[in-house]
């Protein structure tokens, strides 16, 4: 593509949007004694300077941006969001929700390599709650009484509180993973996020519904939430460490049992909230992935 | 003052006269009242495909016939017409709200690109989501584009790009409103629209480029050859936007053709109310000094849609429109005398 006519515009017009102002700056240097009455420099000058305003950016950007270039599909629709939907809102958070072995993480990973193959930033959290605020207190009561997170809905107390230290880490895990990549216009999958911990309060028996709405008015709304549904067996053939994971946790029970609990959960307060969708994950990984992505790439195009 | 009011075909010089002469025979499928056009046998060939390329028309309309170029040219119009339903229906089926403009209804009329006019943000990322599934890459424009203004090319040399328009401007001109005129286009997976809007956006889009062609000219007559037209509408948006100027410059030209081939002229109110005002005066004083005869495309002088048309159109729509838009659109005027006079070409 031929730059030149662009190039020699652009510099023509960056000449002549600045030569005014060269001109009346260098007589205004260089005349001694002045030859013109202050006012009449102030008009000059303020026209000329009005003059550049109006001439100059066109000539530069004729010279930054000599011919037509190409964009790719991502960054232009990444810019279509950024302008309407403005800087705090043109990411997207997509969650992921489910039992152990429902196939979160690799759909996840998928969806990253489909996104970033059309130039569309994204990228793939693992957000598992993790005690931050909460591991001092977590310290101190296993010190006192050995009690494991298990144990806490004994206290009356803990069962009241519990909620609100896990509000904190959950909103700090956010500042810290989450909002970054979101005001970057980047989508972020999420792997485990409200529906998971509203799960974990109740099998832990610290359910506490004021608690909930707490989360749900502090923390961002996903744009789309997907539950991964898929029978236990499923699950612990795809899975299996989980038993490694509860004896570790010290919780006592079998892996089955406290997978078809954990699922019937997630069934229960997925019909609570709103915009939870249930994917059936016992397909071929290919036929649940083309699912979701579909239905990614609506709520990302469609906005 | 009354403005001249042209009759004869004679103000057209030889070479746009067989031109017309041409087209109205393509027109005359479907009208039937027609006047004598002149001809000229004398009408040299490569001067008058000159003449068709920078009218924006086919040279099947030459009159040697089916040479190489004119089938090159019929060529290119069919693939043009085909890719345009082709996406068109494709946007449709996604529920895309759109319109297509500068779709010229002038017989042989030689388009390159396919203009759509896509407002909503929304939209537009799913319409260029459906063109990139069908292997199209996107460009920018450069210098003053709206940054939602895209052009998609299925390889970098594709002679029929689809170029998507966020705003109803012509570089950053606003001349009317978007979504009204997409909520006007008649609902077929083509999605035409109304006349008026139709006329109106084809003349202000001349007038910003300085010239029109025939094909630009003849379209507004196929245009009321085929339906009604709101000539209400056309002077709401003209004196909503600022473009009274460019409806006149385009309607003294519609209406002299109009009458030269025994048509009903434009209605005289409408030519009155346009008349009003400081800068319709110098419309008036342009056209009234025309020298007969003249040879299409008739170039407007650069004062006009440059400096007297910015202090006409830009208090207007600084009115409708953000201080941002107004000012780009003041650059938009800039833009075009500043790169007239350094190319010399005032």
């Amino acid at each position: 593509m031929d730059r030149s006519p662009d190039a020699v515009l652009g510099f023509g017009l960056l000449t002549v949007g600045l030569t005014p102002l060269g001109t009346v700056l260098a007589v205004a240097v260089w005349s001694r004694p002045p030859v013109l009455g202050s006012h009449l420099w102030v008009v000059l000058g303020t026209l000329a300077v009005g003059w550049s305003v109006l001439v100059c950016p066109a000539g530069y950007k004729l010279l930054r941006y000599p011919s037509t270039r190409t964009v790719s599909l991502g960054r232009l629709v990444a810019e279509f969001r950024r302008r309407r939907l403005g800087p705090m809102r043109s990411g997207m958070l997509v969650c992921f929700s489910g039992i152990d072995g429902s196939g979160k993480t690799t759909q996840a990973q998928r969806l990253v390599e489909e996104f970033e193959a059309r130039d569309i930033p994204a990228v793939h959290v693992w957000a598992r709650w993790r005690p931050f605020v909460s591991y001092p207190v977590m310290g101190i009561l296993y010190v006192l009484f050995r009690w494991r997170r298990k144990d806490y809905h004994r206290s009356r107390l803990l069962t009241a509180v519990w909620g609100y230290l896990v509000l904190l880490d959950q909103l700090l895990f956010f500042a810290r993973h989450l909002l970054v990549p979101l005001l970057r216009g980047k989508i972020v999958f999420v792997d485990r996020y409200l529906l998971d911990q509203f799960v974990e309060f109740d099998y832990d028996g610290l359910y506490n519904r004021r608690v909930v709405r707490l989360f749900l008015r502090f923390l961002p709304s996903p744009d789309r939430t997907f539950l991964m549904d898929v029978p236990v067996e499923t699950a612990l053939e795809r899975k299996d460490d989980t038993q490694e994971m509860l004896d570790r946790l010290r919780i006592d029970a079998d892996e089955r049992t406290y997978l078809e609990t954990r699922r019937e959960l997630y069934q229960s307060h997925a019909r609570e909230l709103e915009g939870v969708t249930i994917v059936n994950t016992s397909r071929q990984i290919a036929e649940t992935h083309q699912e979701i992505r579909d239905s990614t790439f609506d709520a990302y195009f469609r906005f | 003052m009354e403005a001249i009011r042209r009759t004869d075909l004679s103000f057209a010089g030889p070479r746009s006269r067989a031109t017309i002469e041409r087209l109205e025979e393509a027109l005359d499928g479907e009208n039937e009242v027609r006047a004598e056009v002149g001809t000229d046998a004398d009408v040299d060939i490569e001067a008058f495909a000159d003449a068709l390329n920078a009218n924006k028309l086919s040279r099947e309309l030459l009159p040697t016939g089916a040479d190489e170029r004119a089938r090159d040219d019929a060529t290119h119009r069919t693939k043009r017409r085909k890719r345009f339903e082709r996406v068109t229906r494709a946007l449709d089926n996604a529920d895309v709200s759109f319109a297509s403009i500068k779709n010229l209804k002038t017989p042989y009329a030689m388009m390159s690109d396919i203009d759509l006019l896509v407002p909503d943000a929304s939209d537009h990322a799913t319409a260029a989501r459906i063109l990139a599934e069908r292997d199209y890459e996107f460009y920018r424009f450069r210098l003053l584009a709206h940054p939602r203004k895209m052009m998609a090319k299925q390889s970098p040399t594709d002679p029929r790009p689809v170029d998507v328009y966020p705003d109803a401007m012509w570089i950053r001109k606003v001349v009317c409103d978007p979504a009204a005129v997409v909520e006007r286009a008649d609902s077929s997976s083509q999605r035409e629209l109304l006349p008026a809007d139709d006329i109106y956006l084809v003349a202000t889009h001349a007038y910003s480029h300085l010239s029109v062609t025939l094909a630009e000219l003849v379209h507004a007559v196929a245009v009321l050859d085929q339906s009604e037209v709101e000539w209400s509408l056309l002077l709401k948006q003209a004196e909503r936007y600022g473009c009274r100027d460019a409806l006149l410059a385009y309607n003294y030209l519609l209406d002299w053709y109009l009458r030269a081939t025994g048509r009903d002229p434009i209605p005289e109110w409408v030519i009155d109310t346009l008349e009003s005002g400081a800068v319709s005066a110098a419309v008036r004083r342009w056209w009234d000094g025309l020298t007969e005869p003249v040879e299409f495309p008739i170039e407007f002088p650069l004062y006009l849609p440059t400096v007297l048309s910015a202090a006409h159109h830009l208090p207007r729509v600084a009115r409708r429109r953000s201080l941002r838009t107004t000012y780009k659109d003041l650059q938009s005027h800039a833009l075009t005398l500043g790169s007239m006079l350094l190319r010399g070409e005032a």
